[in-house]
């Protein structure tokens, strides 16, 4: 009876469902949302789990909220599971139970989710503001008001450009090797590049401090690329692999040569996917802090050479602060934080709107 | 299916093009930078270990807990139970949550409610561990103390969850970095789950309805046995993403070189975060230690991330 | 096609972005190339002061500081990555002999530049249930609280030194660094010293435990406090030990030692521990100073901490840092830049409003003498009289005269608004004070208000300016005068600070670090290649 509630996203479950069997007085009714009886069955299992646990609570005299809270949600599902099942059936009631569960595994993940980015949100606008935007640290000390994190900003923005500029064409070309062309060692590179997406991200930053010893901001971004490369690389595999092969078909039918096709065809019709999978490939290099530890090193001051010299990065800036006993160089680093949320926000919203635009162009949903 | 894509040349007989072989050196040599980057790893990391692991002995760096520079023992048992700990707690956590999302968006959830959460778990797969890690810190383990108290008073039964002792600090326990580095591997866990779910043949969910099932009857008899390797995989994949994470685990945990097994207790270890606390303050040869404790790691990550894909892989061919 | 070339276009022009930026100087400043220093985590908040205030004019230099440990310091100086290193200990024995095969930097120099009192944390309720704040300890228990497995707290030799305490009869908790720490070393030191009997038991009990610095086990002073035995506990790092003895339930009982800042910044009490003179002193700026006037150098370069100077006022043990710095074939301009550095931090650095908020004491005159030999050494280093910096004098020897010193010059300065018009003032007469601190611990704003505090003095006179990199105001006689040849200003709190007269909110050029007019030209400079992409990718089209 609960097939029609709502309608799934996988398209086909709720269609073909029809009444069920064994509910033959079953209505027609609206297809989304919970009907009366429904909403009743909700609010009496409701209030019965928690008078039981109030109940509980004061017959045993207990002072243990979360062992209330938790007997109020068994007895809560139980009484529902009841009451469902003597107007149903057994099968429909623990359906109904476990859609219960679900929806409140989804409400306690978005609530942390919110709780999480609002907390961030509120911290950080202590700080925040256009002088902390405009202003490095090179002239002010360690208890002293003031001060920014542009350095901080530059840093991540010249590390994460130079990583992706890398990363990148690397990936596409990586993934049109496994794809398009299928070398003979296309088995080896994808082991490879499997093994290279389990390097924990502190160990990309030991590598390149052994291999590459000294500081520099280009030295984070080489950490930043081997951490990025194997992520970038697969998506854009699964992206070319949406790619029709008619196209490629067609294409080399008319008698383009092979580079011809991947250049003109192939990745043209694949771009929003790769611009989308670049995104997100930043996003996540613009967080890192541990490649960065013991590679850019950190400064007070802007450095806009990447090239030499320790160069800051808005996590590396955030990381010093925060473990700071002070409440100014804390401030500091929850200000550092919010504009590290925002800027991974905004990319993500474009990624988002890249690809929900290339879906709409493909006609897909 | 990547099979019908089709093969070069068009003419079988002829050699590529010169325009195709340049093209495909181009490719060959962007893949082949993988390549090397692991084969450096391996080297430069293995060398760099050497003078740690020849003055520990490998039998004593895998079976002894003791952390010493002075005298050259460098025993990671400690440390790599402490991450194990931590990454099994996660998967408690993430394990439930990530598949009812999963379920919950493919199958259940109304259209708007579905693109909703979808977003909500790409966009915690995007933030940064460092955010997790602060708000961990400052903000989420203060709220699990009660829970943590409330596990010791009534889950005692259960010996990791006992006490040394009543007056022992709740915070800064494996228990609390399990959880958030749990919420950190949620996305992982769900896109592949989704992924897999969503092949599941479309007749046999709708035949599984069309008999009168419910949604929980089709999916528990469909799409849970037909996912069940890639969800497997998925697993072990977040397994291996939260054996290596590191930034959230050095900022809250309170590092120590003992296995502790009281996991409500603070005080635990994760080898990510000893290197990241630690390095600066070693000598030559713990830092010797410490890339070997990294390598060590690198490997298990690794071989974990191998068999997950092998068995994602083997429920996608299916 | 359109689209596929405009990629190569941003492409092309990111990198001509960078090519731009990779040209630019590493940071910008107009007396000398910027240095690179690490190290100590304990010297962090002092040196990353001075980094600040030397950057601001008339100095304008450029030091960067990370603190990722005194250890990783010493590698990094080794390694030829740092231009100078701080470091809480002198190198070991096996780091001195790697050095010897790295050309020039095997010659270094040791500079004193920050001093500490060691403080003794503690978490103790006593009988009528009340937070003990006042506890005295002397040196004998103390050594014993940390070495011996079944002290309680109501031990006699504790029950003596405070008569008043009810003590409980629970054990003593005593919580050490698991990671090997310069604190640990100067308290096996102190112990070793005051309390040798303690001392040689604690090594005989543990003498079956393998697992220990040799050092140790030879009866020496180690770095590595044993642990295992008794209910001794342990954390990682300063603040790892801080934060377990101020835990409400777990740190009851226990008792650390770190540096004295720790336990200010978490709000619990350190122990007043006893000195020769039998008198119990707190590890406050004055008595730590006081201790520091005690010690004595080394052949090396090092110094020498006396624990028995007789000074009443005197707190031991104290913890200290050193600069290393190399002495042979060292860029010289590099070599002005740290000894200017250096000078200011062993000069002005150590004046007492800044020592004291920071939760340093002062480098004591043995100190400073051994810095400004030592700074001498470098390449490229002005003479002392150019670089030095005044402001009151160190407590000097004989120490019974350092306590008068110490405070001399602050209210005598205070009733002197006006005067300081002048560059270079001699010490003790002119520490106007005009920087607003936060107290760490109660988070209430001190303003140390002087009437010639520019800020205060309101508007009319052209005296008023204030640093916009840091809201600080600045010292208002430097802001009016041509201070370029001021060496210091007077003592202001912020340094001196050379700026157009009057409000002038546009962001200074050289005192800020990025200039606007570099970021603008440069962002410019990036538009302008954007474009040139853009219509060179067009253009390209049309033809093709």
């Amino acid at each position: 009876m609960t097939l029609l509630d709502d309608a799934p996203l996988a398209d086909g479950a709720g269609a073909a469902g029809g009444a069920a069997k064994g509910m033959p007085e079953q209505p027609k009714r609206k297809v989304r949302g919970l009907t009366r009886p429904e909403w009743a069955e909700y609010a009496i299992a409701l209030v019965a789990g928690i008078s039981l646990a109030l109940l509980l609570r004061t017959l045993l005299d207990w002072d243990d909220v979360m062992g209330s809270a938790i007997i109020a949600g068994i007895a809560f599902i139980g009484v529902h599971y009841l009451i469902v099942r003597e107007r149903t059936s057994p099968d429909v009631a623990l359906d109904k139970v476990v859609t219960t569960m679900m929806w409140t595994v989804g409400a306690v993940i978005v609530a942390m989710l919110l709780w999480m980015l609002s907390y961030v949100a509120v911290r950080g606008l202590k700080l925040l503001n256009w002088t902390f935007l405009t202003t490095d640290l090179s002239t002010t000390g360690s208890l002293e008001e003031g001060g920014g994190a542009l350095h901080a900003i530059i840093g991540t923005a010249e590390q994460v450009a130079i990583a992706t500029m890398v990363v990148v064409p690397v990936a596409v070309l990586t993934a049109v090797y496994l794809h398009e062309l299928k070398g003979r060692l296309a088995g080896l590179i994808r082991f490879v590049v499997d093994s290279l997406s389990g390097v924990p991200s502190i160990v990309a930053g030991l590598l390149i401090f052994t291999v590459w010893p000294g500081y520099a901001g280009i030295k984070a971004s080489a950490a930043l690329a081997i951490l990025t490369l194997p992520i970038v690389t697969r998506a854009s595999e699964e992206i070319l692999r949406t790619v029709p092969d008619s196209l490629r078909e067609a294409s080399l039918a008319l008698g383009a040569p092979q580079w011809k096709v991947v250049l003109r065809v192939v990745l043209p019709t694949a771009r929003t996917g790769l611009a989308t999978a670049t995104i997100l490939g930043v996003a996540r290099m613009a967080g890192e802090t541990a490649p960065a530890l013991y590679t850019a090193f950190g400064s007070a001051s802007v450095n806009l050479n990447p090239l030499n010299g320790s160069q800051s990065s808005l996590p590396l800036f955030v990381w010093d602060l925060i473990r700071v006993p002070d409440q100014r160089q804390n401030d500091r680093a929850w200000a550092g934080a919010l504009v590290l949320v925002i800027i991974v926000l905004v990319l993500f919203a474009t990624a988002r709107w890249l690809s929900a635009r290339a879906d709409k162009k493909l006609g897909r949903r | 299916m990547s099979a019908i894509s089709p093969q070069v040349p068009i003419r079988p007989s002829d050699r590529p093009s010169r325009g195709d072989r340049i093209f495909r050196g181009f490719t060959v040599g962007a893949a082949m930078l993988a390549l090397v980057t692991v084969l450096v790893a391996i080297v430069f990391l293995a060398n760099e270990a050497r003078p740690a692991l020849s003055s520990t002995g490998l039998k004593n760096f895998f079976t002894t807990t003791i952390w010493n520079g002075f005298i050259g023992q460098f025993g990671i048992l400690g440390v790599m139970v402490g991450t194990m700990i931590i990454a099994t707690i996660a998967m408690i956590v993430a394990v439930p949550a990530a598949l009812s999302m999963a379920l919950f968006i493919n199958e259940y959830a109304p259209r708007k409610v579905g693109r909703l959460l979808t977003s909500v778990v790409d966009l915690l797969a995007a933030l940064p561990s460092l955010i997790f890690g602060m708000w961990g810190r400052d903000a989420f383990q203060q709220k699990l103390v009660p829970v943590a108290r409330w596990l010791s008073d009534h889950l005692y039964a259960i010996p990791f969850f006992r006490l040394s002792a009543t007056d022992v600090v709740l915070v800064r326990s494996s228990f609390v970095v399990g959880v958030i580095v749990g919420i950190m591997v949620i996305p992982i866990i769900t896109s592949i789950a989704r992924d897999v779910m969503a092949q599941a043949p479309r007749d046999v969910c709708e035949a599984a309805l069309g008999l009168g099932g419910t949604r929980w009857g089709m999916i528990r008899t469909v799409i849970l046995p037909f996912g069940r390797s890639g969800i497997v995989g998925g697993i072990l994949l977040a397994f291996g993403r939260a054996l290596g994470e590191t930034i959230a685990v050095a900022l809250i945990i309170q590092l120590t070189f003992d296995i502790n097994w009281h996991v409500l207790e603070a005080g635990g270890s994760s080898v990510a975060g000893l290197i990241a606390v630690r390095f600066g303050e070693a000598t030559p040869l713990e830092r010797s230690g410490l890339i070997a404790a990294g390598f060590a790691l690198l490997v298990l990550t690794f071989c974990v991330n191998l068999i997950a894909r092998r068995i994602v892989k083997r429920g996608q061919v299916k | 096609m359109k689209r596929l070339l405009a990629l190569p276009a941003l492409f092309v022009a990111v990198v001509l972005l960078l090519q731009t930026a990779a040209m630019s100087p590493s940071s910008v400043s107009a007396a000398g190339p910027t240095l690179n220093g690490g190290g100590s985590s304990f010297a962090k908040l002092e040196i990353d002061q001075w980094r600040a205030e030397v950057a601001r004019q008339p100095f304008d230099l450029r030091v960067n500081y990370v603190a990722q440990g005194s250890s990783f310091g010493r590698q990094q100086y080794i390694g030829g990555t740092l231009d100078f290193a701080a470091s809480d200990i002198p190198f070991l024995p096996q780091e001195l002999t790697a050095l010897q095969s790295k050309g020039d930097r095997k010659n270094f120099t040791y500079v004193p530049v920050s001093a500490g009192g060691l403080g003794f944390m503690y978490n103790l309720i006593d009988l009528n249930g009340k937070r003990v704040t006042d506890l005295k300890l002397t040196r004998r228990a103390v050594c014993r609280m940390f070495t011996e497995p079944n002290m309680k707290w109501s031990d006699a030799e504790i029950q003596q030194a405070n008569p008043k305490l009810r003590l409980p009869a629970d054990l003593v908790r005593p919580i050490v660094r698991q990671d090997g720490s310069g604190t640990s070393y100067v308290f096996s030191e102190f112990c070793l010293t005051v309390a040798p009997d303690v001392w040689g038991r604690f090594v005989t009990l543990l003498t079956a435990d393998t697992s220990l610095d040799p050092a140790f086990k030879a009866g020496q002073a180690t770095s590595n406090w044993p642990q295992g035995w008794g209910v001794v506990g342990a954390g990682l790092a300063a603040d790892g030990v801080a934060a377990i003895v101020a835990d409400p339930v777990g740190g009851k009982n226990s008792i650390t030692y770190n540096e004295a800042g720790f336990a200010k910044v978490r709000g619990f009490p350190n122990a007043s521990v006893q000195n020769a003179s039998g008198a119990f002193t707190q590890p406050t700026e004055e008595a730590v100073s006081v201790a520091l006037t005690y010690a004595a150098g080394n052949p090396d370069g090092t110094f020498r901490l006396n624990f028995t100077g007789g000074d009443p006022k005197a707190y031991f043990p104290s913890t200290y840092s050193y600069v290393i710095a190399q002495t042979t074939g060292f860029d010289p301009a590099k070599g002005q830049v740290l000894a200017k550095f250096l000078c200011y931090a062993v000069t002005k650095g150590q004046r007492i409003d800044l020592t004291e908020k920071l939760g340093y004491a002062r480098l004591s005159q043995p100190l400073v003498d051994l810095a400004r030999t030592a700074i001498a050494k470098i390449p490229g280093a002005p003479a002392w009289e150019q670089c030095k910096v005044d402001s009151a004098p160190p407590p000097t020897v004989p120490p019974t005269a350092a306590p008068t010193t110490t405070i001399a010059g602050q209210p005598a300065a205070t009733t002197v608004p006006g005067q300081t018009t002048d560059s270079t003032i001699a010490g003790g007469q002119t520490p106007t004070q005009t920087s607003i601190f936060t107290d760490p611990v109660t988070g209430e704003t001190i303003v140390n208000t002087v009437p010639v505090d520019g800020g205060t003095q309101g508007g009319g006179t052209p005296t008023a300016c204030t640093d916009p990199a840091t809201g600080l105001e600045a010292d208002p006689a430097t802001c009016g005068s041509s201070g370029g040849t001021n060496t210091g200003g007077g003592g202001g709190g912020d340094g001196g600070f050379t700026a157009p007269i009057a409000e002038n909110p546009v962001i200074d050029e050289s005192a800020s670090g990025p200039s606007l007019n570099k970021i603008v030209w440069w962002l410019l400079q990036g538009a302008a290649v954007c474009a040139l992409g853009v219509a060179l990718a067009g253009a390209r089209r049309r033809t093709s």
